[in-house]
């Protein structure tokens, strides 16, 4: 049974490498976690958020090392479900998560769709920089 | 990662034998469609029946497979699953490449 914390039920809660690898693996326990929730339907949307969110860490919080940890927290409230995503790598650039301008699609640009998919898919997403954390806190539509 | 290709009068079928084009794979998965339509002329298609997941990366590799071309090779994608068909909606690159309910219509004939 999910714990209940102040407006939220608490879903999932882990730490592991942030590494792609380790990525599909969290997309599992997230959809497990999501399993006869009313947020079931929101999956396909987390997902897709998830991984871009997860992968951008991987990729630009960690790339000296290329070692660190990332946690995730899960929460659904009335309403919404709420990602936490903690990381104690490098800042986003210009501390803030950028705006997600699309590629024209007919450049066949290989890369820069990974914000323009979370911005499409999120009711909102805030960052901080704290004490030498990045928290990425996304909010979704159930 | 496991492409398996099937050669047709009209065309010719990658059937993508994974679960996911992601992060950990993408780079793989663009080298192996290079040495794939390095070595045949004309018409691809993309078979994505089992491709439950793509992201940023994934979607990169596949528009990457389209640009290595040769001129008179043409890759078209069929069979997008719910999450893949998403990504190609939001980042509009379903305007880019011909898209088809599933390969054998693509092909016009039943797949082996």
């Amino acid at each position: 049974m999910a714990q209940r914390n102040a407006d939220a039920d608490l879903l999932l809660q882990l730490c592991l490498p942030a590494l792609d690898p380790v990525t599909p693996e969290i997309l599992s326990r997230i959809q497990m976690a999501l399993v006869g929730t009313r947020a079931e339907t929101a999956q396909e949307n987390l997902w897709i958020v998830v991984a871009e969110a997860l992968n951008n860490i991987a990729e630009h919080a960690y790339p000296t090392y290329g070692l660190g940890a990332v946690a995730l927290r899960l929460e659904l409230t009335d309403s919404v479900l709420r990602v936490t995503l903690v990381d104690w790598g490098v800042a986003l650039p210009f501390g803030r998560v950028t705006d997600g301008t699309a590629p024209d699609p007919s450049d066949l640009s290989e890369g820069g769709y990974g914000w323009l998919l979370i911005r499409a898919l999120v009711r909102d997403i805030g960052y901080l920089r704290e004490r030498g954390q990045n928290r990425l806190s996304i909010i979704l539509d159930i | 990662m496991d492409l398996h290709v099937d050669t047709y009068p009209t065309a010719t079928v990658i059937w993508v034998n994974a679960p996911r084009i992601d992060a950990p794979v993408a780079l793989q998965f663009k080298e192996e469609m290079r040495h794939l339509t390095l070595r045949q002329e004309g018409r691809f298609i993309l078979d994505l029946e089992q491709v439950e997941f793509i992201d940023s990366s994934g979607l990169g590799a596949v528009v990457a497979s389209m640009k290595q071309l040769r001129p008179g090779q043409s890759l078209d994608l069929a069979a997008l699953q719910p999450i893949v068909q998403k990504v190609f909606r939001l980042t509009r690159m379903d305007t880019v490449f011909a898209i088809h309910e599933t390969a054998d219509q693509a092909i016009g004939t039943k797949k082996r």
